[in-house]
């Protein structure tokens, strides 16, 4: 049987690690998120980088790493500091003989045995009185079948709560400062984004050698672009060669398919001409408004690669036809890429001439960066607009088609839509069209004669003189015109102030209260 | 005490629980409810203290304070308060007396020399006389022309007062208040104990207690169960929690709660935390136990407590009482951990 003094102690050991575990563990899931985001930081970096653009610069990512290292090391300072907290806190006898009276319901008979027999203050014992014995043995009762490890047990749910909620704030902290440090991506990176997701989608397992070669290439092109170190040129250049990779492998890939791509190649040239009459329209806004950039435009490649793609792969199916896909998405996403880049390269005034060279110099596919020389800046006309043609993406198959292609049919100029006034062209590129200012009527003396029944409204002059009768027929003021009196009408007329103070109430007697209302 | 040390612990606080059950058995056979109060005037008796009843006529004040003492087996005295009172009627005096020739002064002892004195309406008697009761219920002693006569342990005062009729009554002052270890209500009978009191009282039949001890070790066994009470152990904590109960209910203090700074004049006396002391002594040992536990002092502060705190305007016209402020003061403490 063991002395009341001693499971005391063993119990106040016992408790003084679990408290120190126990503090430990609030701070236990911070240290453990803090420390996996500081060792896998790199990988989230370049996670959140590769998929969704998101990039974190050099100098922001050593800080935020500084940050997490100095959070860890807080975090653990913290963590021992509740530990040893927890441990001297409990690390009492008296202390631990009320936690034991507490969890058993001694009415303090064994706190109070604890206080007379206290191993650190011997000199308690003198408050023992002649009933003591009585004491111990009834402590040594309540102490019967009491095992420390089993009244008080480890339990780690109640701090991982609290850890959990520490962790969350932390993590919320942590999300709100990358918030603040991270760069959401610019069109360029998004372009780039976009070729990486190309080349994933290339290198897939269980394709070719080639196509998983392209999608190094692609990869390494897509880094490429983002590095503001690379001048533009040689990043056109990669793109140019990455732009003739592609098309080589789209010719092989149309060899191989043999009688696939023939049937992809009638399927364009069919909807060639089908596509002309809607084309015919834009091309006769051009026309009727601006000249010269409808005459820019009016190779129309826009025209026939709009149409050709969508019937060819209508008819294509199969491999052929998803590798034809991704391969005309690659090229497109090149394009963009290219006119990106050239967009970036040319100062702030051009940026709007060369996006528009792009549309018109449609290549089939989708405008390059413009050496057009037909080229125009911002066009002068803006209802000149809707001659930069919407070139279609997979407009391979109508190449021939487009390439041959001529403005269409001009229209009486009539039908131009108005929206398309300005615009740059495709939004396909990413672009947003942006609106002018342009005067919407004309000036006076401009245009055609007016007709009062074309007029959305007219004012009325009543003069205020009238022609005289007289031989000379000069103005003399029309006195019979009928003038207000008063400056203000309709208003209700105002009452004159009554000043006078009402008639004092007379107390009306009771009989006669009945007789009023 | 000589005897006391031969038995063990055991047998000793036994003997306390038997005593005091018996005793508490046999007074409930007279009267009739009051649990409580019978239960407090036999642990006040045990503490040593003295206790003040106070309730409207008729309840049985008188009764049950005689009927105690025939129990326990002790002498009883009983004094009537009325203004014109003397001193001299409650202590005694010197009389002139002649024998065998000789004239000499003899003392005449007083109704206080009495093991149980019962000062029934103790608020009529002039302040002069009332005074002369303190030295007797606090030194246990009373001096008459110089000579000082000690009273027979033990000496337990019991003084019922009119809470009604204040009218030619003089009320108690504050210093022989905190003398009373406990002031104990007694409320009116319920209808059921009603019933029982009018079968008792108003039958042929009459019932005559047995005491539990003879006249002649009466005293010495309650003084040896007194002691007992003595011996009972506090710990440090349940130490800690009465000084912070005598701190909360002291108007002024860092640690008064927010009602009695507001509603007190002044808080519990140093004798205030000796009641609850020896009020959680008994109470544990009525519960087998030879260690005072929190439960112990809180069954205590309002009997041992509402008597000590004094009333300041405020409270008496918002009719707040003392118990109430105790009960805040109850709620709003945290029990040392």
């Amino acid at each position: 049987m063991n002395s009341p003094v001693e499971l005391i102690s063993r119990t106040r050991r016992h408790l003084a690690r679990v408290n120190a575990l126990h503090g430990a563990l609030n701070f236990a899931l911070p240290l453990v998120i803090t420390l996996a985001l500081f060792v896998g930081f790199e990988r989230a970096r370049a996670f959140g980088w590769d998929r969704w653009g998101y990039a974190l610069t050099a100098e922001n990512a050593a800080i935020l790493k500084e940050i997490l290292f100095i959070v860890a090391v807080a975090e653990l300072i913290a963590m021992a500091a509740l530990a040893l907290s927890g441990y001297f806190k409990l690390n009492d006898y008296v202390a631990t003989a009320e936690r034991i009276d507490d969890h058993i319901g001694a009415h303090q008979e064994i706190l109070t045995l604890a206080t007379m027999t206290d191993p650190d203050h011997p000199q308690t014992r003198e408050r023992r009185s002649p009933l003591f014995p009585m004491l111990w043995r009834r402590t040594i009762a309540y102490f019967d079948l009491f095992e420390p490890r089993r009244e008080f047990p480890v339990s780690p749910l109640k701090p991982l709560g609290r850890s959990s909620i520490l962790a969350a704030a932390g993590l919320a902290a942590l999300a709100v400062g990358l918030m603040a440090m991270v760069k959401p991506p610019t069109a360029m990176g998004q372009i780039a984004r976009d070729l990486r997701n190309l080349a994933r989608t290339l290198g897939a397992p269980g394709a070719s050698p080639a196509s998983h070669d392209l999608a190094a290439a692609v990869r390494g092109v897509s880094n490429d672009l983002e590095n503001p170190a690379l001048p533009p040129e040689q990043k056109m250049q990669e793109l140019a060669a990455l732009k003739r990779e592609v098309e080589k492998l789209q010719q092989q890939n149309q060899k191989d398919s043999g009688a696939g791509g023939s049937r992809l190649a009638s399927a364009g040239g069919g909807t060639g001409g089908g596509s002309g009459n809607s084309n015919g329209e834009g091309n006769g806004i051009g026309q009727g408004k601006g000249a010269g950039a409808g005459s820019g435009q009016g190779n129309g490649p826009g025209q026939a690669s709009g149409n050709g793609p969508g019937r060819g792969n209508g008819s294509g199916g199969g491999k052929d036809k998803n590798s034809g896909q991704q391969m005309v998405k690659l090229s497109n996403e090149i394009d963009k890429a290219q006119a990106q880049v050239a967009q970036e390269s040319e100062p702030r005034d051009k940026t709007r001439g060369g996006s528009q060279q792009l549309a018109d110099n449609g290549s089939g596919v989708a405008p390059k960066a413009g050496n057009n020389p037909n080229a125009t800046g911002p066009l002068s006309n803006p209802n000149a607009a809707g001659d930069a043609q919407m070139p279609k993406p997979g407009g391979r198959n109508g190449d021939s088609a487009s390439r041959s292609a001529v403005p269409g049919p001009q229209a009486n100029g009539s039908s131009g839509r108005k929206d398309d006034a300005g615009s740059s062209g495709d939004t396909h590129l990413g672009e947003i069209p942006k609106a002018e200012t342009f005067a919407r009527f004309y000036a006076a003396g401009e245009g055609p004669p007016i007709r009062i029944h074309d007029a959305r409204y007219a004012t009325f002059r009543i003069p205020a003189a009238v022609e005289s009768n007289g031989a000379g027929g000069s103005l003399v003021a029309d006195n019979g015109v009928a003038r207000a009196a008063t400056p203000y009408s309709n208003l209700p007329l105002k009452q004159d102030r009554i000043t006078d103070t009402p008639d004092e109430q007379q107390l009306v007697p009771p009989r006669y209260r009945d007789l009023i209302h | 005490m000589g005897a006391a040390p031969q038995i063990s612990p055991n047998e000793r606080v036994a003997e306390f629980r038997r005593t005091f059950s018996k005793a508490e058995a046999e007074v409930g056979r007279v009267i009739v409810g009051h649990r409580e109060v019978i239960r407090k005037v036999l642990a006040a008796l045990f503490c040593g203290g003295h206790i003040l009843i106070e309730g409207v006529p008729g309840l049985g004040k008188t009764l049950l304070v005689k009927t105690t003492a025939d129990v326990l087996g002790l002498s009883f005295k009983r004094i009537q308060f009325t203004p014109d009172l003397m001193p001299s009627d409650i202590v005694g005096t010197q009389v002139l007396t002649e024998s065998e020739g000789r004239r000499e002064f003899r003392f005449a002892a007083g109704p206080i020399f009495a093991h149980v004195v019962l000062g029934d309406e103790i608020n009529r008697a002039t302040p002069k006389t009332q005074s002369a009761v303190l030295e007797a219920m606090e030194e246990r002693q009373v001096t008459v022309l110089g000579t000082t006569y000690v009273l027979d342990p033990p000496f337990f005062v019991l003084a019922t007062q009119n809470p009604i009729e204040l009218e030619g009554t003089y009320p108690l002052p504050e210093a022989q208040m905190d003398r009373f270890l406990f002031k104990v209500v007694m409320g009116s009978p319920k209808p059921d104990e009603l019933r029982e009191i009018l079968n008792r009282t108003t039958g042929a039949a009459s019932y005559k207690v047995a005491p539990i001890f003879d006249e002649a070790s009466a005293s010495a066994r309650i003084e040896q169960l007194k002691s007992l009470v003595r011996e009972v152990m506090v710990s440090e904590p349940v130490e800690r929690y009465i000084i912070a109960i005598i701190g909360a209910c002291t108007p002024g203090g860092p640690n008064a709660i927010p009602e009695v700074s507001q509603y007190l004049r002044f808080g519990p006396s140093p004798r205030g935390a000796q009641a609850l002391i020896l009020s959680a002594k008994v109470n544990a040992l009525l519960e087998g136990r030879v260690t005072a536990s929190y439960e112990d002092v809180e069954d205590a502060i309002i009997p041992a407590l509402r008597h000590r705190l004094l009333r300041n305007f405020q409270a008496e016209a918002e009719n707040v009482t003392t118990e109430s402020i105790l009960e805040q003061a109850l709620k709003r403490l945290k029990k040392p951990r």
